[in-house]
């Protein structure tokens, strides 16, 4: 994964969703029930009117906010010691923020360290946990209700002085969010970003000081997820009369306050005193520096001028383990998988059978280990860690995946292309666009070399463009034939589901179109049961090896970082569901120097 | 010596204009603009209108006349624009970022000028001896090191070996001038010395020439010394291209600062330019060129100005 698209990045990150429209859930067949308590954890109160299972992204047994239990997991050390309060600790980053807009921003901003979101996921389950909302539940399929949690402080600064942040910030939020405020803002639509994460609502309100109620136009079983993705970071509803020109003025109430920008030198934020995760941040201070060439951050690293470092390559690794032995090594399977996209009304790919050919005869191993070394996770259709999806060890099973069947599967896709008119690859002509980073264009090496030694027939080049906004036009005007890219992972599998292969997805890039696809995304979306909704994804899981095959995955990759050895608490943010590759700095409030 | 200058300055206007035509046509020819930056991961399902309506919004939806008028008029309003990301005035962007890509350049240019210049001097007077290849050597490894091999191992290979490497958290000169010439030193260093290798080789070129004049066999016969014939009458005469190559090693300077600044992590003109033109950032990468090339221009009448006074035989009328 190229250095940009972890926290140390620049302005611009993957992963922009946009969902269609709301659909059902939330009452859980209890059509017109009063409140259905589904949040909370061990903080949760009697809401409930009446026990009832947990909904779709609204689970029963959702943990309080705090630091999640500690347990070494496999390449996840605890760094064992007592915290050691205050210190720096910085990061690398190759630019500073630009946008300063949460709610119409890219991607990062100053908000993923002085903002919170509303809901955060487990990091290794990915269940919704709680956070500034402390209680969310279904009071009918077209009202929900959000609990703002007591005595979440902002910064102290002008005009906000600290006050709490309550249930009119939260509402001003989602409808801003929504992009309900665009007319009024004289703001297009189309730049609120995360709309579509809010999907299907109609309002939001502040019913008192600490609830909010939102109505749906129509039920949705995706909303909390929603809440969850992580650039719905919070604001204070004060800070669009200040405007977002200056950000030394914003003020949020994450665990640190931005008190220095130097705008592509470095940022710095100052520990909050007021955080309401008591006895956090750790950390005193909080810099972000920047340090545009890659090699210069692994030389920073080395020479302790920042804190973590992450990089992918297997040489970035080699080379910290041999000069830093005394770093501390985390890596876990990542949030990012990687594909290559069909377009699927270009020549030969317009049919199944040579899509299909294709995904059979690919080495997985060779293309994964080829840039990450072993650590990458394999993947067919969903990332594995969906409870919904094909989790690994099936994964490895399928025709195509399994490396002990390869051979088969390599003569059955030979048949696909004798069938589909194109044997031994002929007239299977095309140019694989990559985007502008050395992983994507090894893949697409890799891609290319092992399927013209197969079907010496196939004619495949390759197209580099020569930068990012180049590479971002071809790819949104569906302008290629292959494209070698990256996602990031959405909250929820549907809303996946439907931003990549619905005929109307907003990342559905390839172009792909069939009436089944969307009716059962559709369907899965308004499925309020969690077991039926799971059986729909599982027969769209089949049905995308066996009918569609839209898209070839390639692997999920490792997220790896190295920490200075004297910092702990890494532990508790790291996890497929933390996206610890975007820039959630509001989670080093949980981090914390070791005596 | 006044009509000329005056005449000359006229004369850059059309050049200026050229040049503003330039910076507005060519980094729009470039394929992709913020709209598809900023829609890089939800453009699929956005309609042509509303891109149009957020470039609109942007202000970069005007036809190519008049987005060229309306920037002309704003130059010389002295209004530069302001970023279509952060919405800062590109004026204020390139005054914080000037200074450090001047601080750069001036350091590399006093230090190629006190490396080069004796150094061809006596490669020019102790010509085809042991000394002479010794410094024609070093003067062609400079050429031939690019800057951005030298700058990544200074970066990369200290940290290896030692552990240690060149701070890269930029502090101004006002705030601790020390630390500011620790952090400049480096960057600086590896743009002095390939400049001071060009230099060298043209200021032992010419001080060979020079030395073949009748007037420096005068001199000599004269009685002058040694030292004398040198710097008083050779190395003067010889230095009028020098003095021409270093004008046109500014433009060289900026150039080479675009990768210098990037692996050193020095927030000036170069990397800035280079951002911009990759976010797209029309004013920004608008307001770099024509600064850079307002100062090329300005330094080549410098450099015409300053021959007068290098040789008395070149009038201006």
């Amino acid at each position: 994964m190229d250095r940009d698209s972890y926290w140390f990045g620049a302005s611009r990150a993957y992963g922009r969703r946009r969902v269609l429209r709301g659909a059902v859930v939330g009452g859980l067949g209890l059509a017109g029930a009063a409140l259905i308590g589904c949040g909370g954890g061990e903080e949760k109160e009697a809401v409930a009117t009446k026990p009832a299972a947990p909904a779709a992204g609204s689970p029963a047994a959702a943990a309080a906010p705090g630091t999640p239990a500690r347990q070494e997991r496999p390449g996840v050390p605890v760094v064992k010691g007592n915290p050691k309060p205050g210190g720096t600790f910085t990061t690398s980053t190759t630019a500073t923020f630009a946008q300063h807009d949460m709610h119409t921003a890219l991607a990062g901003t100053i908000w993923h360290v002085t903002g919170e979101r509303a809901l955060e996921l487990d990091e290794w389950s990915g269940e919704v946990r709680a956070n500034v909302v402390e209680k969310w539940e279904t009071a009918s399929p077209t009202q929900l209700i959000l609990k703002v949690r007591p005595g979440v402080k902002t910064h102290n600064r002008a005009p906000m002085n600290g006050r709490d942040f309550d249930a009119e910030d939260l509402a001003w939020n989602l409808t801003r969010i929504a992009g309900q405020t665009a007319d009024k803002e004289k703001i297009p639509l189309t730049a609120f970003q995360r709309a579509s994460t809010l999907a299907g609502m109609d309002r939001a309100e502040a019913v008192d000081k600490s609830t909010v109620r939102i109505t749906m136009k129509e039920p949705t079983s995706t909303f909390f997820k929603g809440l969850t993705e992580i650039r719905n970071q919070l604001m204070p509803k004060e800070v669009v009369e200040i405007g977002f020109g200056d950000p030394m003025k914003l003020a949020g109430f994450g665990p640190f306050m931005l008190t220095e920008f130097q705008p592509n030198v470095r940022e710095t934020y100052t520990k909050h005193e007021g955080y309401y995760r008591k006895g956090e941040p750790y950390f005193d201070k909080l810099q972000r520096i920047v340090v545009p060439d890659a090699a210069a951050a692994v030389s920073a690293f080395i020479s302790k001028q920042i804190s973590v470092y992450g990089g992918g390559t297997a040489q970035d690794i080699k080379t910290i383990k041999a000069a830093r032995p005394d770093a501390v090594q985390y890596e876990y399977t990542g949030a990012n998988w990687f594909h290559m996209r069909p377009h699927t009304k270009f020549g030969a790919f317009t049919d199944f059978r040579v899509r299909k050919a294709i995904q059979l005869s690919l080495n997985y191993q060779e293309i994964g280990d080829g840039y990450y070394g072993p650590g990458w996770t394999p993947t067919a259709v969903f990332h594995p860690n969906y409870p919904e999806a094909f989790p690994v060890d099936k994964v490895k099973t399928l025709p195509g995946y399994n490396p002990s069947t390869k051979e088969k599967d390599r003569q059955e896709a030979s048949k696909l292309l004798a069938a589909a008119g194109r044997t031994g690859g002929e007239g299977v002509d095309f140019e694989i666009l990559i985007a502008p980073a050395d992983v994507y264009k090894e893949n697409a090496l890799r891609f290319q070399d092992q399927l013209t030694k197969l079907y010496p027939k196939m004619k495949i080049t390759i197209k580099t463009p020569p930068d990012n906004a180049t590479y971002a036009k071809l790819q949104s005007d569906r302008n290629f034939q292959i494209v070698s890219y990256t996602i990031t992972t959405l909250p929820d599998i549907v809303l996946e589901g439907i931003s990549q292969y619905h005929s109307k997805g907003s990342r559905n890039y390839g172009a792909w179109e069939n009436a089944e696809t969307d009716r059962m995304l559709d369907k899965a979306l308004g499925e309020v049961d969690p077991k039926a909704r799971k059986e729909i994804m599982l027969q769209f899981q089949e049905k995308f090896l066996n009918e569609w095959q839209p898209l070839v995955q390639l692997y999920i990759d490792p997220e790896r970082y190295f920490f200075q050895g004297n910092i702990s608490g890494f532990d508790t943010s790291a996890g497929p569901w933390g996206f610890t590759g975007y820039r959630i700095l509001n989670k080093a409030g949980r981090w914390y120097y070791v005596s | 010596m006044l009509r000329y200058t005056v005449r000359r300055v006229i004369g850059m206007i059309p050049t200026a204009l050229v040049l503003l035509l330039m910076v507005v046509l060519l980094i729009r020819l470039l394929p992709g603009n913020i709209v598809d930056l900023l829609l890089q991961d939800s453009g699929a399902s956005v309609s042509a209108e509303a891109k149009e309506r957020l470039a609109e919004h942007l202000g970069i939806a005007d036809p190519l006349p008049v987005q060229y008028v309306s920037y002309v008029l704003g130059v010389v309003r002295g209004d530069l624009g302001k970023s279509l990301w952060d919405q800062r005035p590109v004026t204020k962007i390139i005054l914080e970022r000037a200074p450090v890509t001047a601080e750069v350049a001036l350091i590399a240019i006093i230090l190629s000028v006190v490396l080069s210049i004796p150094v061809g001097v006596i490669s020019a007077i102790r010509q085809d001896t042991p000394i002479d290849y010794t410094l024609r050597s070093i003067s062609i490894l400079g050429i031939s090191l690019p800057n951005f091999v030298v700058a990544q191992a200074i970066v990369i290979f200290p940290a290896i070996w030692w552990g240690k490497s060149v701070p890269f958290t930029y502090t101004h000169f006002k705030e601790d001038p020390i630390q500011n010439l620790i952090i400049v030193g480096p960057p600086a260093a590896v743009l002095g010395i390939r400049l001071s290798a060009t230099i060298a080789r043209m200021t032992r070129t010419t001080m060979l020439e020079v030395m073949q004049q009748d007037y420096i066999r005068t001199a000599r016969a004269k009685g002058l010394s040694g030292y004398g014939v040198i710097v008083r009458h050779a190395l003067k005469n010889a230095l009028i291209p020098v003095v021409t190559l270093l004008g046109l090693q500014l433009a060289f300077l900026v150039g080479g600062s675009v990768i210098i600044e990037s692996i050193f992590a020095l927030p000036g003109l170069g990397r800035l330019l280079i951002e911009s033109i990759t976010q797209r950032d029309y004013p920004i990468v608008q307001g770099v060129v024509v600064v850079v090339g307002f100062l090329v221009m300005f330094t080549n009448l410098v450099v015409d100005l300053s021959y007068a006074y290098l040789d008395p035989r070149i009038r201006y009328s």
